[in-house]
């Protein structure tokens, strides 16, 4: 699965390609849901 | 979700949390909420949801689904509209202004990409537990 679409960070609000969120050695995951 | 960070994080697992709301939507509801610990990214345009094959239901389906759940006993009001006024009143903005219709997703990938679970909600009620998240984690 292709992962380069952008999500904006809450941190300094920019727009970064999630498959770049990938931590090194470690497993990736990814919580897709509503907050609250 | 909160109460489970501690949980990931002896894992040693990196967890991102992808809302469908833009960067002024989350920052309003960690205003109400307080902090979150989880890193978190807003999908405003729904761009990943369809890529990761999010469901959409419509909206009266989606009524249907709380109004049977609510019938049947499984869910109250209260679990679905907060008491707490502050939090009631960004709950009401939220459904106002955010895609409440789309349904969420929970996925594990390896440092490469691949997919080593998943689950796509179908409905409200079909929402991966977090106890489910952390089962797969420690297989």
């Amino acid at each position: 699965m292709k992962l380069d679409q952008e999500v904006v960070s809450m941190k300094d609000s920019k727009y970064v390609r999630l498959d770049e969120l990938f931590g090194e050695d470690k497993t990736f995951v990814v919580l897709v849901r509503h907050l609250g | 979700m909160r109460e489970s960070f501690e949980k990931f994080e002896r894992l040693d697992v990196k967890v991102v949390v992808v809302s469908p709301a833009n960067r002024e939507q989350i920052q309003e509801f960690m205003n109400v909420h307080g902090p979150f610990p989880f890193e978190i990214y807003g999908d405003p345009e729904l761009e990943l949801y369809e890529v990761m094959g999010n469901q959409h239901m419509t909206t009266v389906k989606s009524m249907l689904s709380v109004g049977a759940d609510l019938l049947k006993g499984e869910v109250k009001i209260s679990d679905i509209v907060p008491k707490d006024k502050k939090e009631r009143k960004h709950f009401l903005s939220a459904v106002k202004t955010q895609d409440v219709n789309i349904q969420g997703s929970s996925w594990l990938f390896d440092r490469y990409g691949e997919v080593l679970w998943k689950h796509v909600d179908d409905t409200p009620e079909d929402h991966a537990k977090v106890d489910e998240v952390l089962k797969q984690l420690r297989k």
